[in-house]
Order: structure tokens, then C-alpha cells, then sequence
């Protein structure tokens, strides 16, 4: 075989499976990757896009120096109003679920329509970028797999779909990799009683279940990585909180959870131990193109309430309000959001001709304000866009 | 033109834009100045440093690698992929110990894509293996003790479908 600094590289393009496949050849093959090896068995969760490190060899050592607790730290985001989006804006439009579940969303240049498939361009810089539309969006991976059972959530990826349905007597998941023939099954539950509650999320090819038996006997948060059967997951800290989502980076499990005061915290999480109380909105996901940012968005999920930066470790509120549709992304390297009045936006819709575009705008504003209602009427009316 | 000498003596004469595909080379150009004369390989033989300058011809116009990445580097650009074009594809179907050798030499001249390339190639190869099957493909000898084997199959017990 290759010396060791060459099968370094080799394996930078292997999966997790080959990986220990090939550490279980020889005695030199197991030396030479143990410490990916010991990484991949503490870790299974981590992909190299969800890193700062392009090598699993970077990783496996880095990882060895993130054992502890990580502490986000609230920081306020730079905010700007009816003002252009910076040439170099990148938005954070979290992942293919969401866009396939919704008929607007962020994109580079500003508000996207997937119905008229056409934007309003917010910034000033010249493009003609273009974007799935919704028929691309909401076919996008998932047609093939779709079950015939009755299914109760569905979700998909880039380059993973799952399905959790009702079978029978069963409710089990269906997972299928993009290039794989068939689809692989898992049970999660002998009975399909509409007692049970269960709610799924999809974090990168990682499926996350929550199960949640009406006898409270058997609560539980599971997990599925490609090649690996259920593992349960530890929902963290010793806390008791109900999940609000999941987000992982650099081999780290992070779960959000809202506190007493309804403000997101970001504590680390662990895996192989049983977990109390899932439930909750599951709104939570990585961006698609930048997984070190995590996005929490409001119940719905059409309105962005925190922003993560798991690579540094940073937590930020939107400060949702219902006079402003904030668009949340990157320039200069920061995090920031950009909040529009619905008259500004109608100006711009007017000027560049896209009356598509404009009448999504009303339906956004409307949707914005009965968020906003809604989540005072959680609140008992006392809804502090502070918090939000 | 430039030539390169292999490990058992054989010259190469090669145009110097192909040479410069190598960054090691082209660093040694530009030390010597116009007149480089001959430049020994040493540790490449004829029959692969044939080879290398063979991909180094077909791909003498490629823009060349840029290093480092970005804070901007996007989830997809960064997924390392082993999608090989098909004409580095085919200059690679050749026997394993030339594959390799191809490697090491990328490696030791400094040619990044062919460096990739190889190792894609040899990533392919292993693939959806399992370790029996890798060990048939590269030649390896099991050298494990039956319960070292054992041992190891148990800690990696839940890599395997299910």
C-alpha cells in the first residue's frame, strides 16, 4: 500500500465505512488510521462539510481538543434597514427541506418567488442568478421514495430522503441515499398507535427521530447514519428540555432548546445514552451551502428567529417585528440581517417589473403578522420582540 | 525544452510548458534560468516518468491549482468528490504497482491534480469493500491474530448494514 502521509489523502475521499473497512485489512492499516479510526467510533455523525477541516486526518485531530462543553455566546447581529444587500451577500437559506416545503425563500440577491421564478434584486451590482423553481424544488430528490404507507413526516436532503410512515401494526423509517438502488428500513415502533407522537429531522444524511410513547415508557431520540443502525442519542447536559432541533459541527452534537425567558440556547449533546421528552417544533437547520451556520426558525418555520455560528461558537437573535421582513446572511465575513419594509420591497417589485414577486410580498407581510400574533398568544400576550 | 533524466538514465526532452505542470520542476527552471540543461529524476524510473509527462502533456493547458480555501468555501465545493474525467480515467487503468508509482511520483514532483487523481482512483478501489475484499484487491496479508480480528470486528460492529 501507500506510505502513510499518501493513504492520508486516499482517505480523505472515503466514507466512515471504508475508512474502517479498511482499518480492519492489517495491523499496519490499523495503526495508520486509528486515529480516525477512534474518532469514527466516538463520532459517527461529523462529514467533512460540516467542518472547518478538509481531511478527515485534520479532523480526527482536532476533534480530540473539543471533549468539553462548548459555551455559545449571544452576541447582537448587525442590522440595516431598506438598505441595498452588499455585492458580496451570501444568504443563509437553510436547507433543501425547507425550500422544497415553502414558495418563497432567500437567495443571493434578495426575495426568490418559486412560483413566478423570479426575484426582487436587493442589491445594486449586476447578475442574473438563477434558481430551482418550485416544480425543481419540491421534486428535487424525493419522488422515487416516497411510501405508499401512511406516512407521518417526510424529509430530504441533497443527497439523502427519509420517510417515517405508519405501516400496519409498525411505524418504521425509510432512508434512501442518493445513488443507491433501494431505500434501507428501520423499525421504530411495534405499534402504530395515533397515541404516539414522532417527529423527524435530517441533519446533512443523518436522520434524527423522536418518539414519544402516550405511556411515556419508552421516550426516546434516535439516530441513523449511513451504514448504521438506530443509536440513541443523550439530549444533553443532564437537562430535561425537549429538543427544539439539532445541529452538529466538527464531530460535535449540539441541541437547541428554548429556556424559561423563550431564548434559544445552543448546549452540547451526546451520544449512545436514552433521551427524556422529545417533542417540540424541530425548526432548527443547517444552511445548505454553509453548514457552520444554524438557522431557528419561528413555529412554521417561515421566519428566521436566531442565527448559530457553530464555527465560532456565536448565537444571534433576528429580532422579528411585523413592519420588517429580515433577510438574514453574510458580508464581510459577518453575520447580519437586513430588514425590509413592505413599501420598500413594493418599490422595488414596481421598479423591476415583477409583479409575481409583489404579490408574494403581500401574502409574506401577512404571514409575517399572524407569526407574530401567534406567537403573543403563546406568550399570553406578552410577546417581546426581544426575544424573537 | 527541457530534459528530464529518470532514475536508470533515459532523457526525456520535454517543452517546457509540460515540465512546469510540475511545480517542483518549474521551481528548479526558475532557479537555473533558460538554460536548464538536463534535469536528473532520481527517483522515478523511465517507464513511469513516461507516463507522468504523458499526463502532464494532455493536461499542459489546464489553469493551474489554486491553493487554500476561503472563508467562503461552500459545503459543495469543499465535498471532496471521485468523479474522474474519462480521459484520466483510462490513463489510469494501468497495474497497481504503476498506479502507485504514478502517486508517489505526483507526490514527489509536485502535481497536485495527478496527485488527486491518483488518489481518487485508489479511493475507488476500496469503495463498498469489505475488508476481505480490500485485502484481495491491494495483496495485503491478514496479519491479525483470530482474536485480534474478533476484537476489532466487535468495536466496528455497528458500521456494518444492517
Amino acid at each position: 500500500m501507500l506510505p502513510p502521509e499518501l493513504l492520508s489523502m486516499v482517505c480523505t475521499y472515503l466514507e466512515p465505512r471504508d475508512l474502517l473497512a479498511l482499518a480492519e485489512t492489517s495491523r499496519s492499516q490499523h495503526v495508520a488510521l486509528s486515529d480516525i479510526r477512534k474518532m469514527l467510533l466516538r463520532c459517527p455523525y461529523f462529514s467533512l462539510e460540516h467542518s472547518d477541516w478538509s481531511s478527515w486526518q485534520a479532523l480526527a485531530d482536532n476533534y480530540n481538543s473539543h471533549k468539553e462543553a462548548v459555551a455559545f455566546t449571544h452576541i447582537q447581529m448587525d442590522d440595516h434597514y431598506n438598505k441595498p444587500l452588499p455585492d458580496d451577500f451570501i444568504a443563509l437559506q437553510g436547507d433543501m427541506q425547507r425550500k422544497s416545503r415553502y414558495w418563497w425563500n432567500y437567495c443571493d440577491r434578495g426575495i426568490y418567488d418559486q412560483t413566478s421564478s423570479s426575484f426582487v434584486d436587493l442589491r445594486t451590482d449586476s447578475g442574473t442568478d438563477t434558481y430551482m423553481s418550485k416544480e425543481e424544488a419540491r421534486s428535487f430528490f424525493f419522488g422515487n421514495v416516497r411510501s405508499d404507507d401512511d406516512y407521518i413526516h417526510y424529509q430530504h436532503t441533497t443527497d439523502t430522503a427519509t420517510v417515517l410512515a405508519r405501516r400496519g401494526k409498525e411505524v418504521v423509517l425509510q432512508i434512501k441515499y442518493r445513488g443507491e438502488e433501494d431505500y434501507h428500513e428501520f423499525l421504530i415502533s411495534s405499534s402504530s398507535s395515533y397515541l404516539h407522537s414522532y417527529e423527524l429531522q435530517q441533519i446533512d444524511n443523518v436522520a434524527f427521530v423522536y418518539r414519544c410513547d402516550s405511556d411515556e415508557e419508552n421516550e426516546g431520540t434516535y439516530c441513523v447514519a449511513p451504514g448504521r443502525g438506530l443509536v440513541p442519542v443523550e439530549d444533553g447536559g443532564g437537562s430535561t428540555s425537549p429538543p427544539y432541533g439539532w445541529l452538529h459541527y466538527n464531530g460535535c452534537l449540539y441541541k437547541g432548546i428554548y429556556n424559561e425567558k423563550r431564548d434559544l440556547q445552543i448546549v452540547s449533546a451526546h451520544y449512545q445514552d436514552n433521551t427524556k421528552r422529545p417533542m417540540g417544533g424541530y425548526e432548527i437547520c443547517h444552511d445548505e451551502r454553509h453548514p457552520r451556520y444554524g438557522i431557528a426558525y419561528s413555529a412554521g418555520g417561515l421566519f428566521p428567529l436566531f442565527v448559530v455560528d457553530l464555527k465560532r461558537h456565536l448565537i444571534t437573535a433576528v429580532h422579528l417585528d411585523k413592519d420588517h421582513l429580515p433577510v438574514i446572511g453574510i458580508s464581510n465575513g459577518r453575520m447580519g440581517v437586513w430588514k425590509y419594509t413592505h413599501d420598500y420591497l413594493d418599490q422595488q417589485c414596481c421598479e423591476q417589473d415583477k409583479p409575481g414577486v409583489q404579490k408574494v410580498m403581500d401574502e409574506i407581510f401577512e404571514e409575517l403578522e399572524l407569526c407574530i400574533e401567534a406567537m403573543n398568544e403563546v406568550g399570553d400576550g406578552d410577546f417581546d420582540p426581544v426575544w424573537f | 525544452m527541457v530534459t528530464l533524466v529518470s532514475s536508470d538514465g533515459v532523457s526525456f526532452n520535454v517543452d517546457q510548458k509540460v515540465a512546469s505542470r510540475s511545480a517542483l520542476i518549474k521551481n528548479m527552471m526558475e532557479d537555473i534560468g533558460e538554460d536548464a540543461g538536463e534535469i536528473p529524476v532520481p527517483n522515478v524510473s523511465s517507464n513511469v516518468l513516461k507516463k507522468v509527462i504523458e499526463y502532464c502533456t494532455y493536461h499542459k493547458d489546464d489553469p493551474l491549482p489554486q491553493s487554500g480555501e476561503d472563508e467562503g468555501t461552500s459545503a459543495a465545493d469543499k465535498k471532496k468528490s471521485t468523479v474522474i474525467d474519462d480521459w484520466d480515467y483510462n490513463f489510469l487503468q494501468v497495474d497497481q504497482e504503476m498506479l502507485f508509482e504514478i502517486i508517489l511520483t505526483a507526490n514527489y514532483l509536485d502535481i497536485k491534480p495527478l496527485l488527486d487523481v491518483g488518489c481518487k482512483t485508489v479511493a475507488n478501489m476500496i469503495k463498498g469493500k469489505t475488508p476481505e475484499e480490500i485485502r484481495r484487491t491491494f495483496n495485503i496479508a491478514n496479519d491479525f491474530t483470530p482474536e485480534e480480528e474478533a476484537q476489532i470486528r466487535r468495536e466496528n460492529e455497528w458500521a456494518e448494514d444492517r
